[in-house]
This record gives C-alpha cells, sequence and structure tokens, in this order.
C-alpha cells in the first residue's frame, strides 16, 4: 500500500498534481472534493454499482456514489441512511436514494461499522447531484480490512465504463 | 420402477442375460420364470452390472428445468410471465419481491407479472401514511394499508385494477420503454374506450380528452438494486373511483396537519378506467411481452422439415413465453410469508416514515397539540397550547404521564420507545375524552 501524500500536509489540488503524483494517476480530481471528507485519502475505489469508496489514514472509509450514478439516477429526492454504529458486512445494503419515483439500493462493497451518517443529505438530498463525489458523501466507515485489491482503481472504473 | 425397468431393457439388449431379478410381470408369464423371481444376485455379479451399466449410460440430455413449482419458475434463465391469482396484497407485494429476488441479474433476464389485489392502500417507500392516507377512515373500514419497496406516490389497489410489475436488468432499466409497450398494445387492439398514451413521469394516461384532461390510467414507480430493476404499475379498468378517492382524502381538522421538510409527496391527478376486462388486459400485454422478449420456440427436426417443406419458415419463427400462474394451492415458501409477515409490521408500515410534525386542534377544549416524531416513528416530544385558565389546568395535569413516557425514551432500547401509534399515546392521557380524541385522529386506534 503507498502513500498518495503527507497527510500534515495541506494540499490543494493544484500541487497534488504538480509535486505529488503524475497526472495520470489524479484525473478523478476534477471529480473529487475531499474537503468534506476531513483530508486526502490514501487510497480511491470504486465499485461496479457506481459506488466510490475512500481510504483514509486514520482507518476510516467514506463512501458515496459516483458522478455517473448519481447523473443516472436523476435529481434524488429522498436519501435514506442507515443508523450510526449499524454493522454492515461487504455486499449488504446500506441505505438508499428515491429520485423520480426510483428507489436505489446503495451497497457497501467493504464490510464495517458505521462512523457518521451525512445528516445534511436527509433535509438536503439534492447535495447528492450537486456534489456527489464530495459534499454529498453518504456514509463513514470503520473499516477492518486493508485489502481493498478486489475493487476497482480510478483507470479499472474509467474502462468499466467504457464497457 | 420406471428406472428399474429401463435397466432390464439396457441390459437385455447388449448381454442377453436371461435369469435377472428385474423382470417384469409379463415377462414372469411369457417365459413362466415365476420360481425365480426371488432370485439373489451375488455381489460380483452385481459389480460387473453396475460397471456395465455406467459404461452404457447413455449421456444425459441437459436437465430441462420444471416449473411446477413457483421457486423452479422464478429461478429460470428465459424471461417468464407471472400471473398471481391470489388477493392478499400482503403476499402478491411478497410474491413480486420473491420473484424479483430470484431473478438473475446481468446480463439478460425479463419477467412480467400480473397481480390483483383486494382493497388496500399502498404508499411508497419514502412516504408518510399520516400524510398521504385518512388512516382513521382506513381502520374503521378494516382496509390495509401498505408500504411497497418501490418509490413514488400512493395508490389505491382494488379488484378492478391490474398490477403490473416488469422486471429486467438494472442497464436495460428505463422509465418508460415497459409503459410503452403496455400503451402500444391497448392502442393497436383498438377497442379500447381512450386513445392513451405517456407522461413525462412515465406515467400512462389517456391523451388530451375534450375537457382538456389527460386523465391518469397508471402510475409508475420503480426500484434499481444491483444489477436488476423493476418497474411496476397500477392499471385502472374497472375501480371504483369514487371511494378510492376519499381513502386519500384528509381534513386538516379531523386528521391534523402533517408537516415535514422531505417525506415524498403524493402527487394528486384526475384519473379514469379504461373500462377492459382484467383478462383481456393480461392477455394483450402479455402477447406485446412475447413479441418483445419472448424466446424463438424450439422446433423438433420434423416440424422444421414440414415447416421449410411449406416455406412457412419465417412465419414459423413464432415466440414464447411461459407463464406461472399462482394459485390458492400453489406452495407459498417460507422466504415469501417471512417477507410478507415484514411488510405487515409496524415498524416497516409506519416506523419508516421520515421524521416529521403532527398538529392536532381541537375546538371543544380550546387546544392544540403538536407531536415531534423521530426517526423510526419514536414520539420525541409534544407541544401542548391551552388558555392559561384553572380549568385548563386538569387537561394539561392529564398529559403529565405522556411527558414522563418521552422522558423515559432515552433510557430505553429503540424497540420499547414510545412509537407514534394512537393507541399508546392515548393510553399515557388520562382525559378520557381528549384520550379518545387523540388516538382517533392519529389513526383511528384508541
Amino acid at each position: 500500500m503507498f502513500k498518495l501524500i503527507n497527510p500534515l500536509r495541506t494540499i490543494r489540488p493544484t500541487n497534488l498534481v504538480s509535486k505529488v503524483k503524475p497526472l495520470s494517476a489524479l484525473r478523478f480530481n476534477s471529480d473529487f472534493n475531499f474537503k468534506p471528507l476531513g483530508s486526502i485519502p490514501k487510497q480511491i475505489k470504486y465499485t461496479q454499482d457506481h459506488e466510490w469508496l475512500t481510504v483514509h489514514e486514520n482507518g476510516s472509509c467514506f463512501l458515496g456514489i459516483t458522478k455517473y450514478a448519481a447523473e443516472a439516477l436523476g435529481d434524488a429526492t429522498f436519501i435514506e441512511l442507515p443508523e450510526v454504529n449499524e454493522v454492515f458486512e461487504a455486499g449488504d445494503t446500506i441505505g438508499s436514494v428515491e429520485s423520480v419515483k426510483s428507489a436505489s439500493e446503495i451497497y457497501t462493497p467493504v464490510g464495517g461499522k458505521v462512523r457518521a451518517v451525512n445528516e445534511v443529505l436527509s433535509g438536503n438530498p439534492g447535495l447528492i447531484n450537486q456534489d456527489p463525489m464530495g459534499e454529498g458523501w453518504l456514509i463513514e466507515l470503520e473499516v477492518e480490512t486493508e485489502n481493498f485489491d478486489e475493487l476497482m482503481d480510478e483507470e479499472g472504473y474509467k474502462e468499466f465504463l467504457n464497457q | 420402477m420406471l428406472r428399474r425397468l429401463g435397466d432390464v431393457k439396457l441390459i437385455r439388449r447388449i448381454s442377453n442375460v436371461p435369469f435377472h431379478d428385474d423382470l417384469t410381470a409379463a415377462d414372469d408369464d411369457l417365459f413362466g420364470l415365476e420360481d425365480f423371481k426371488h432370485y439373489k444376485e451375488s455381489p460380483e455379479m452385481t459389480r460387473k452390472r453396475l460397471q456395465l451399466e455406467d459404461s452404457l449410460q447413455p449421456r444425459q440430455p441437459e436437465q430441462v428445468k420444471s416449473t411446477s413449482s413457483l421457486e423452479s419458475a422464478a429461478l429460470r434463465k428465459e424471461p417468464m410471465i407471472f400471473i398471481s391469482k391470489l388477493t392478499d396484497p400482503y403476499l402478491n407485494l411478497a410474491i413480486e419481491d420473491y420473484v424479483y429476488n430470484k431473478m438473475a441479474p446481468e446480463p439478460q433476464n425479463n419477467r412480467l407479472m400480473f397481480y390483483v389485489n383486494k382493497p388496500c392502500v399502498v404508499i411508497g417507500k419514502n412516504q408518510n401514511p399520516w400524510k398521504e392516507v385518512n388512516l382513521p377512515l382506513l381502520n374503521s373500514l378494516h382496509i390495509p394499508m401498505l408500504r411497497r419497496r418501490s418509490g413514488g406516490g400512493t395508490v389505491v389497489h382494488d379488484s378492478g385494477n391490474v398490477n403490473f410489475s416488469f422486471m429486467t436488468t438494472k442497464s436495460e432499466f428505463s422509465r418508460f420503454k415497459f409503459v410503452n409497450l403496455v400503451v402500444d398494445a391497448i392502442n393497436n387492439w383498438g377497442k379500447c374506450k381512450y386513445q392513451l398514451e405517456v407522461s413525462s413521469r412515465g406515467d400512462i394516461t389517456t391523451v388530451t380528452q375534450p375537457d382538456g384532461i389527460n386523465y391518469k390510467i397508471s402510475g409508475s414507480a420503480y426500484k434499481l438494486s444491483r444489477g436488476k430493476s423493476y418497474h411496476h404499475g397500477t392499471m385502472l379498468l374497472n375501480s371504483r373511483l369514487d371511494i378510492l378517492g376519499k381513502l386519500l382524502s384528509n381534513s386538516p381538522e379531523k386528521n391534523g396537519i402533517v408537516s415535514d421538510t422531505i417525506s415524498i409527496d403524493s402527487v394528486r391527478s384526475k384519473v379514469a378506467n379504461i373500462e377492459i376486462q382484467s383478462d383481456e388486459f393480461k392477455a394483450l400485454v402479455s402477447e406485446a411481452f412475447k413479441q418483445q422478449y419472448g424466446v424463438k420456440a424450439q422446433l423438433n427436426k420434423e416440424e422444421k422439415l414440414q415447416n421449410s417443406l411449406l416455406g412457412l419458415e419465417d412465419f414459423m419463427e413464432a415466440k414464447e413465453v411461459e407463464i406461472f400462474t399462482i394459485e390458492k394451492n400453489t406452495e407459498i415458501n417460507e422466504e415469501i410469508l417471512t417477507t410478507a409477515e415484514e411488510l405487515k409490521n409496524w415498524n416497516w408500515k409506519f416506523g419508516n416514515t421520515p421524521k416529521f410534525t403532527h398538529q392536532f386542534t381541537n375546538d371543544k377544549y380550546d387546544l392544540k397539540v403538536k407531536f415531534i416524531i423521530g426517526k423510526n416513528a419514536i414520539v420525541e416530544d409534544f407541544e401542548l397550547e391551552l388558555p392559561s385558565s384553572s380549568s385548563h389546568s386538569e387537561i394539561k395535569a392529564s398529559f403529565d404521564f405522556l411527558r414522563y413516557a418521552i422522558d423515559q425514551n432515552e433510557l430505553k432500547p429503540a424497540e420499547e420507545r414510545l412509537k407514534y401509534k394512537g393507541s399508546d399515546i392515548a393510553g399515557f392521557i388520562t382525559h378520557d375524552e381528549i384520550s379518545d380524541w387523540i388516538g382517533e385522529s392519529i389513526d383511528g386506534t384508541i
């Protein structure tokens, strides 16, 4: 597992791109907004269900839906989230998004305990459309695994989208 | 017995063993071999026979899945139509859920299900029943209220409407494709009272009528899961529209005022019946489904030869879809019954309501009471508004137990906290008349 950046340093996307990582691996920055997540993740993973998972130094993971998913769903009118401290196994449904009369299940690709849920979404579900990969995060999970190899990285997800 | 007879034939044909313990009654008579009936094969003979049988076993054709049970039908890879003849709404919704869950996800799969329910009201996954439904009226009429697992608004079911549910993969999900198929099927049939169209919300409506209205014939609701999705709707054929509206109409005086920021509101529309018989509708839509998603009929050699000799190959490319009918005597497995129980559970029906407040006004006592309802429909607080006269201090005191019960909430596990049930709240209010009024207003339970 590699360390993306020094977590103590304040990073702006511009110096991230120019100093820390080669451009190719960080193209997702245009979609991601790390500020609401508290720290820059050391890993970013994607699922075939169009969810993203960021892995942070402190052992927590944030989970949300990708921009592609948010656009496909249309305007969200309600977001159902789990309770803090609820425990999930990999593959479990953690909540759902209602948009234009459709209820879409959201899954967690890794098991863990819910550390926090994004309460802002319960009053403002539209945030998931405006900033799905930032302010529209869904839950923060405390995970046990350190192995996220089964999930796609950004390149893999892009290929998956192109299929 | 069949298999044993089969074995005999095999052995005979190949090795021609005359004295065998598997002789049939006919053989006995023909050959006078009655005495040999009790012949016991030696272990060595058995071993040899089995070896021989093994080596001669014809290759088993791929097992044709029997669709004798609901489970095997639900697991089929081919497109299927399910028609439920049951009328219990809990069972029908549970069967729909079951058929959906058992359907294999991507790359390709299609299901169509029809069901007709006894009178009931069905709200969307994220709706507030206190807001959408006249609960006291429903309760007095013993009409059940259900919360479904798809999004969208509230509908009333009765024997005059057919519910259709079209299931497919997630990548094939479309809000319009299936309702277009339904509308085309009805319009092409040409015998319907109205010409139909699909609205921008994915509903089926009449074309604009002389009064300028597009009457709604069917709403649409959707659910998307991993690798699959469904689109279901409630087609009004011969529903009792007069009653339908009443079950959903709330008056602020009687049913209070519900406020929330977030639950899904139903969109009220003018509705109409298309006055088609339910079987006719099912047949028309099934036929359209078959043409679209059916598999090519498997013809045997003779049929193929015959078709080619007669030059009918192009015409005979018939498509087929198997229909599975769920009847009273169809075995309903445990999984379905468990789902039906979940659907009946108060925690799902009512507890799944997003946070809200509910305010009632009582003119006789000049009081206002507002309940603050949190997650899982737990009573978090209430506010009482009373004129400050001495006669009202008694009324105020009659809410003391309720206050105490709410204060205790924090100390209790989630399951034991005070739920927003009319009868439970009323039980904590010591003024009889006010207690009854509140219980009745909340949901008609006292």
